[in-house]
């Protein structure tokens, strides 16, 4: 009992954490119709941003978050100028911005093995704190994870309840033609979504690094997470994908119990499978209109 | 001498897999991103029916063929309740998924330690030595298969395939069944691509997963994109640059610790400016819709 | 034993949006019966249904009296239903011989097996699918654009094409989605011709759906009339098109 209970409080931890991730990655498909593989190279950037302020600048981890922060919202905005309206400016095919941008994703990834190397890289510090809450464990790290990303996430939460402009982005999702007719600045939203998305990357990005450290290759399974946490949830709405972000965590969790943690991927991707083949409609696909068939 | 052989060996490997991807990608246009699990399960399946089972390779090879064919059919099956962005994400899942049990599930396949002493294949009793003996029986084999892979192209199944691919609902309303005809499509890519896969493990030897990662099936995506898809000449064309644009690298005296990375981004930002600039590639027909 | 298309009681809905209800509307063999209506009447959305293409909610369709609403678009159309659709759907990428040659392939061709394992004369099969498709390519006048690709053709030839594939897929059932629109003079008579042809020399059944009401006044012997969703009017064509209602309704006259 009391082992499924830090489990349940391991996997909302990094549910925090996935959340976080889901709807970085779900604003972009969302309200762009861009399936952002590229997020998952931005997450790296992030990370490896946060490791050097902290390594080799030596800040202190707070401040150090706060200039990842910049940077990624820096990062996201150049992903939008370079790779993304070029594509939107041209009405390319989805498809070939996906590829475009696994393409990107490709390209980031080595050029950071390239510049730091391949090893893990890890924010040394002493043995975490462990504080007792009722039955569990939690380490420091792990409960400034928790409050952090579950802070970050409702914060989001009452701004896109609240501000007209998140209106507007879903808004450009359903008819994109639509934006300027109504005389909002198309692109200054577009950019305002990938600067958001990235900075709700680079959020857990810090903290991971900060916890377990981070090595170039991890983008490609973070994405998976972020991708499979929105299909999971439902492509639609922001609350679908915290839920599916907090389901696919503590499914993994309750899985490292019975498995190794090897199989993560496998977790992970067996789940959105196990979605598919049994409960398809969990999986709206946004984009059916009506010349399509059921 | 032998390293000329050795390049005009990986040629012929890759040949086969350009064109059976070609199939799937370039006539069905789907966009499929396991192909190299593909390829990896008929170099596993060879490699353990040799060594662990001590078939003959010929035996080995038919029976790595029916394996992939078999677990292509059930990959094809979950991911084509998708099309578009979600079938290419479902099937890069099933790409990581695929790498994920070659490298973990260690009694079956040694995980990461990967399979030694494959056995030489040979004729006649001499066993196959050198790369120009392998590049040979390589050619041998690729001119059965695209023999085999034009006459499928040129079939009406591969005209109807292209419908599907230009539009699935006009397709099913002239009696097209989109299921049983992408399904079709790729059983027989999965198949196709585990010969080249079990030649690699018969000409190295020795394999090991990280010969079949999702950038391994990043780079044939590559390959067929920047050689053009959907008809005859593309996939040709982008297997020879693709493969000598590492050799101009070298030429160029990049230092080997960064050569891979490097090609690596080249890679990446070849795909991306390509889907940019030119969809179809150099020679091809298909341009992503 | 009806023989034609029966609709019994179709319901169709989008959201909580009744696109149609409770359609009951009968299209008997060898005539042409024309639904008509105003923009969004559910129009489109019933030959989808009839079709495959969207499954109904409620109620059946029927052909001779066999119920075929649930199956697959494909299964419908090997039963000889053939649709065109509102926007086309030429296979753009295709050649215009090929476009007809993909309608006229056998279904056994679907199975990709080669020729020695009993796939028969693939050349010959590509042969007679040939003729097949430039006979109807003649028929409808694109034969000397065989080799263009569909995507360089004009929006009316692009109809005939799709005509030309109907014809060689030999439906016998036609469901055709405003096949005049955006077409010239001479276009509009050139595709009413055909469509009368086809009913006279080969006794096929059309459904047809049409805004052109000199178009629909010419072909159609029976014509329901379509408003949100329902069928408001249906009777022998004079009938309908002298309407009072009707004529309120949609020409505003
Ligand atoms: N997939 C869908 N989702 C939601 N609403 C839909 C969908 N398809 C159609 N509709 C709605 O159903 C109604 C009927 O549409 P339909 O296309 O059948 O009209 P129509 O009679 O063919 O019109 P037109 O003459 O303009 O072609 C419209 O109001 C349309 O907006
Ligand atoms: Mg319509």
């Amino acid at each position: 009992m009391r082992l499924i209970l830090q489990l349940l409080a391991n996997g909302l931890v990094n549910g925090a954490l996935y959340a976080m991730l889901a709807v970085g990655f779900g604003l972009v498909w969302r309200s762009l119709r861009v399936f952002h593989v590229a997020f998952g190279g931005l997450f790296v950037a992030s990370a490896y941003c946060f490791h050097t302020l902290v390594m080799r600048v030596g800040l202190h981890p707070a401040p150090a978050f706060l200039g990842t922060l910049i940077f990624a919202g820096f990062t996201g905005w150049l992903c939008e100028i370079g790779l993304y309206r070029p594509f939107a400016r041209k009405g390319a095919a989805s498809s070939a911005v996906l590829i475009a941008s696994l393409g990107a994703f490709v390209a980031m990834e080595n050029f950071i093995a390239l510049a730091f190397g391949n090893k893990l890289q890890t924010v040394s510090r002493g043995l975490a704190r462990a504080i007792h809450i009722g039955p569990v464990i939690l380490t420091e790290i792990q409960l400034l994870q928790l409050v952090v990303g579950f802070g970050t996430i409702g914060l989001l939460w009452v701004l896109v309840c609240h501000l007209r402009t998140f209106k507007a982005l879903w808004a450009m999702g359903d008819q994109p033609e639509l934006i300027p007719v109504l005389g909002l600045p198309v692109h200054k939203l577009r950019a305002l979504v990938l600067v958001l998305s990235t900075v709700m990357a680079a959020v857990p990005a810090s903290l991971i690094c900060l916890d377990i450290g981070t090595d170039p290759h991890v983008g490609m399974s973070y994405l998976l997470i972020s991708a499979v946490a929105v299909l999971v949830g439902g492509a639609n709405s922001y609350a679908g994908w915290v839920v599916g972000g907090v389901a696919l965590a503590v499914m993994q969790s309750l899985a490292v119990w019975k498995f190794s943690s090897r199989w993560m991927d496998l977790v992970t991707f067996g789940l959105l499978v196990t979605m598919l083949v049994f409960r398809r409609n969990g999986l709206v696909d946004p984009q059916r209109r009506v010349e399509e068939p059921a | 001498m032998n390293y000329f052989w050795h390049l005009l060996f990986m040629i012929g490997l890759y040949v086969p897999l350009a064109y059976s991807l070609n199939l799937t990608l370039g006539f069905g246009g789907l966009a499929c991103f396991c192909h190299a699990a593909f390829y990896g399960i008929g170099a596993y399946a060879y490699a353990l029916l040799v060594t662990t089972a001590g078939m003959p390779p010929t035996a080995a090879l038919l029976v790595s063929i029916a394996i992939t064919g078999l677990l292509g059919a059930g990959i094809g099956l979950i991911s084509l309740r998708f099309r578009g962005d979600l079938f290419l994400f479902v099937t890069l899942g099933f790409q990581m998924i695929v790498f994920a049990i070659l490298y973990n599930w260690v009694e079956l396949t040694n995980g990461p330690y990967g399979i030694a002493g494959i056995p030489r294949p040979g004729i006649l009793g001499i066993a196959f030595r050198s790369p120009l003996q392998y590049a040979l029986a390589m050619l041998v084999i690729d001119v059965g298969i695209l023999a085999l892979l034009f006459a499928v192209y040129r079939s009406p199944f591969g005209t109807m395939l292209k419908a599907l691919r230009e539009d699935e609902m006009g397709a099913a309303s002239l009696g097209i069944n989109p299921l049983s005809l992408y399904l079709q499509a790729v059983v027989i890519a999965a198949a196709i691509a585990a010969i080249p896969g079990a030649c690699y493990a018969a000409y190295v030897t020795y394999i090991d997963p990280t010969s079949f990662t999702l950038q391994e099936s990043i780079f044939q995506v590559a390959i067929l994109l920047l050689g053009g898809a959907g008809n005859r000449k593309g996939p040709a064309v982008g297997v020879v640059v693709m493969l000598l644009l590492p050799e101009v690298l070298r030429f160029v005296g990049l230092p080997d610790a960064v050569a891979h990375n490097v090609r690596e981004i080249i890679y990446g930002l070849l795909l991306a400016g390509l889907m940019y600039f030119r969809p179809q590639g150099i020679a091809g027909e298909y341009r992503m819709t | 034993m009806n023989k034609g298309l029966t609709l019994n009681n179709v319901s169709k809905r989008f959201g909580d949006y009744w696109a149609l209800r409770d359609v009951r509307a009968f299209v008997p063999e060898a005539k042409i019966t024309a639904f008509i209506g105003p923009n969004g009447a559910g129009k489109t959305t019933l030959l989808h249904v009839i079709g495959g293409t969207l499954k109904p909610d409620a109620g059946t369709v029927k052909l001779e009296g066999e119920v075929i609403s649930g199956l697959p678009p494909h299964a419908i159309a090997r039963l000889g239903i053939g649709r065109q659709f509102q926007d086309v759907r030429v296979f753009k990428g295709l050649t215009v011989l090929q476009n007809a040659m993909v309608a006229a392939f056998p279904i056994s061709s679907q199975i990709c097996l080669p020729t020695w394992a009993g796939g028969g004369s693939e050349s010959a099969i590509l042969r007679q699918a040939e003729n097949e498709a430039l006979r109807w390519l003649e028929y409808v006048g694109m034969a000397d654009q065989r080799y263009a690709l569909a995507r360089e053709l004009s929006f009316g030839q692009q109809k005939l094409v799709s005509l030309a594939r109907l014809f060689a897929k030999q439906s016998r059932i036609l469901l055709l989605d405003e096949p005049t629109a955006g077409l010239s003079h001479q276009m509009i008579e050139k595709v009413v011709s055909l469509i009368q042809r086809a009913v006279i020399e080969q006794g096929l059944t059309v459904a047809l759906v049409e805004h052109n009401m000199s178009v629909v006044a010419d072909l159609a012997n029976w014509i329901h009339f379509l408003h949100e969703g329902h069928i408001a009017f249906s009777g022998a064509a004079a009938h309908v098109l002298g309407n009072k209602t009707v004529r309120e309704i949609y020409m505003g006259l």
